[in-house]
């Protein structure tokens, strides 16, 4: 119980009045001093049997709109009061709202005197990653006189999951991938620490190499093998270009891209092998890292791909995807390539029959789309990035379904320099948000998707798979019996 | 029921109609304050001190009226020393005393408990005033006073304490009359058991 200002008032007037009545010597002051202080008592009494009244017929609701939550995500919480009876004290409920939350305004209701109930609602933040607890509901009751603040009620709690994939789908045709990348045959011999098979000795072994125990055993010389130490540098080309941007918030395409790529990176470390980053946006390359297996070398491939954000697209009116590319793409993927078509087109250029004069204005257009091929962002990138790379290597490209036809003149010109490649693509309409409305409409999109990466997964040296959110794939899969396409 | 607007500050809430600054949520009903701010004070100040007594009286109603009890109190006990500066009768104060009282119950119909509110009123006042009558009779002034004042405080840090077990608000370090925080042997306090109240904060707060 807390004295509020009056009261001190009140309390300064009975000293007074005690004080004066000893320096005039009037007993009638004294006796002032004394019913002030009975009424004073009185007020008192009152006071602490209308607050246990309260605390017993008070009840206190702090009630989310939501429970699970997703980091940053702004929830309404309601925090409702109501009394039995009415109270003649006034009454000011404060929320106990979790530390870690962050109301858009104060949480609080009042309840004067009569009143029987009151509520207020308020958007309240939650930043910080975790299962918060609400605490009691602070109460605070006062008459004007006396003033008193106790815990009453209790609050559920709220779990703020972070955002960000949390089911990543790596895989192909909805079949989850169990390792993309491992070890790899060398299939060759020569110095190394892993023993490969013991041979007899043939003339022109050295005789240091003879394995003297197993010639002791076999009774004829014999010759121990090893597996050569190989190393295969790791090349990823990310795509986050204006089109990677589409999904919900933290759980866009390029997120679970980088999630994939984050993968790929953990495994190329854990081998030991040198890795490159190339980043790409729509007006080129944005980071390049040369290969290499420095632990500073990971690190930096680390932090730029943790740091990688969507680009601003140069055209804002542009589609994001080009729907006559995706849905023509069955057609075009049977048509000449542009390395045939230059190929033809040169050839043409040397002859002068009618049959290549008819024939030459149609190549000539063909050509056109060579050049728009070679002015897109991706192809230009990894056609022109380590031009002079040699020995094995694997290039693994992280992209998106928005441009079939630049992506597989980009897959055709990685593996153009003997490398393996593994390509990650993710399917647009698993990110979309509202994507998976029409069950019947996502499912055809999703199999045109499909069948960009098995044409992609049909080239030689070539691997492809699908990127995606376990849940809206298997709702897409669901969608026609779990079955993929 | 959507209360949008900030809360009010507790120690301005008034009652809702007049906003006095003396006013209190608990004040008696408007025939209750008309009685007393125009017929019981002004008549027994009349009785005791005739004419002079009824404008004191009527000035102590209207003090009661706007700025509450403790106030009337003081201005009426005061206007006695003008109208008797000799000093006052037994019968006098104790009739203007008695005027004062019902002052005090009047508030006991907006209570919750009318009853109990009118028997804790008449006992302080009894005790209290009865208690300084004595002290003052028997003993020199200042020492009734202090006694006075010593009982007061006494009894209002009794009521305090019984709100505070009655609710149960007090702390178990309250309890504790021996000193039982753990210590990690070398006399520092052992930090790391602190009770926390829930919400992070180190629960420090003790009632007294």
């Amino acid at each position: 119980m807390f004295p509020t200002r009056r009261l001190w008032a009140m309390l300064a007037l009975v000293g007074v009045f005690a004080a004066l009545s000893v320096v005039f010597a009037r007993v009638e002051l004294l006796v002032a001093a004394s019913l002030v202080g009975a009424w004073l008592l009185t007020r008192q009494y009152a006071f602490a049997r209308d607050l246990q009244r309260v605390a017993a017929d008070l009840s206190v609701e702090q009630v989310p709109a939501r429970t699970d939550l997703l980091t940053d995500e702004t929830v309404p919480v309601a925090l409702s009061i109501s009394l039995e009876r009415p109270s003649s004290l006034s009454l000011t409920v404060e929320a106990g709202l979790p530390t870690a939350a962050r109301a858009i305004d104060d949480l609080s209701v009042s309840l004067r005197p009569g009143m029987r109930g009151a509520e207020r609602t308020v958007d309240v933040d939650w930043p910080v990653t975790g299962q918060h607890r609400f605490a009691g509901a602070s109460v605070t009751a006062t008459d004007g006189l006396f003033r008193e603040r106790l815990p009453l009620g209790s609050g559920g709690s709220v779990t703020v999951d972070s955002r960000g994939p949390r089911l990543v789908h790596v895989g192909e045709g909805g079949s989850q991938l169990l390792s993309a990348y491992g070890d790899h045959e060398g299939g060759r011999r020569g110095s190394g620490i892993e023993p490969a098979e013991i041979r007899e000795y043939v003339p022109g072994d050295v005789a240091n190499r003879i394995d003297w125990k197993a010639t002791a055993r076999l009774g004829t010389p014999h010759v121990r093998e090893f597996e050569a130490e190989t190393e295969r540098r790791a090349i990823l080309v990310v795509d986050h270009r204006h089109s990677t941007a589409v999904g919900p918030p933290g759980e866009s395409k390029l997120e679970y891209l980088r999630e994939a790529a984050l993968a790929a990176l953990a495994s190329t470390r854990a081998h030991g092998d040198p890795v490159a980053l190339l980043t790409v946006a729509d007006g080129g390359i944005t980071a390049r890292t040369d290969p290499s297996a420095a632990p500073a070398t990971y690190a930096a491939v680390r932090r730029r791909l943790l740091d990688l954000e969507p680009a601003p697209s140069l055209d804002p009116a542009a589609p994001l995807e080009d729907a006559d590319d995706r849905f023509s793409w069955s057609r075009a993927r049977r048509r000449s390539t542009p390395a045939d078509v230059h190929r033809a087109f040169t050839t043409l250029r040397g002859e002068h029959s009618p049959f290549a004069a008819t024939l030459r204005p149609f190549y000539a257009d063909r050509r056109a789309y060579r050049e728009r091929i070679e002015s897109d962002p991706l192809y230009s990138a990894v056609s022109t990035a380590f031009p002079t790379s040699k020995g094995s290597a694997w290039t693994l490209v992280f992209t998106d379904d928005t441009r079939p036809r630049e992506l597989r003149e980009t897959v055709k010109v990685a593996r153009k320099r003997g490398d393996q490649v593994a390509v990650f693509i993710a399917p647009t309409v698993l990110y979309e948000p509202g994507g998976l409305a029409d069950a019947d409409r996502a499912y055809e999109r999703y199999v045109v998707a499909e069948e960009l990466r098995r044409d992609l997964a049909g080239l030689d040296r070539v691997r492809a798979y699908e990127v995606a959110p376990t849940d809206r794939l298997s709702a897409v899969l669901s969608s026609r019996g779990g079955v993929s396409p | 029921m959507s209360a949008r607007e900030p809360a009010t500050p507790l120690e301005d809430a008034r009652p809702e109609g007049r906003r006095y600054p003396g006013r209190l949520s608990s004040d008696p009903p408007w025939l209750w304050q008309l009685l007393l701010t125009v017929v019981v004070l002004p008549a027994t100040f009349a009785f005791v001190a005739g004419p002079v007594g009824a404008l004191a009286g009527l000035l102590a109603g209207v003090v009661w009226y706007v700025a509450g009890t403790p106030y009337a109190v003081a201005v009426g006990y005061a206007s006695l020393l003008v109208v008797f500066p000799t000093g006052t009768d037994t019968l006098s104060l104790a009739l203007v005393t008695g005027a004062f009282v019902v002052c005090i119950l009047a508030s006991a119909g907006v209570t919750a408990s009318p009853v109990r509110f009118v028997v804790a009123a008449l006992v302080a006042s009894a005790a209290l005033v009865g208690g300084t009558w004595y002290a003052a009779t028997t003993w020199p002034l200042w020492l009734a006073a202090a006694s006075s004042l010593s009982v007061f405080a006494l009894a209002a840090y009794g009521v305090h304490r019984s709100e505070l077990v009655a609710l149960g608000l007090v702390s178990e370090a309250d309890d504790d009359t021996g000193d039982d925080t753990p210590t990690d042997g070398d006399g520092d306090t052992d930090t790391e058991n602190t009770p926390t109240d829930g919400d992070g904060d180190t629960d420090t707060e003790t009632r007294q």
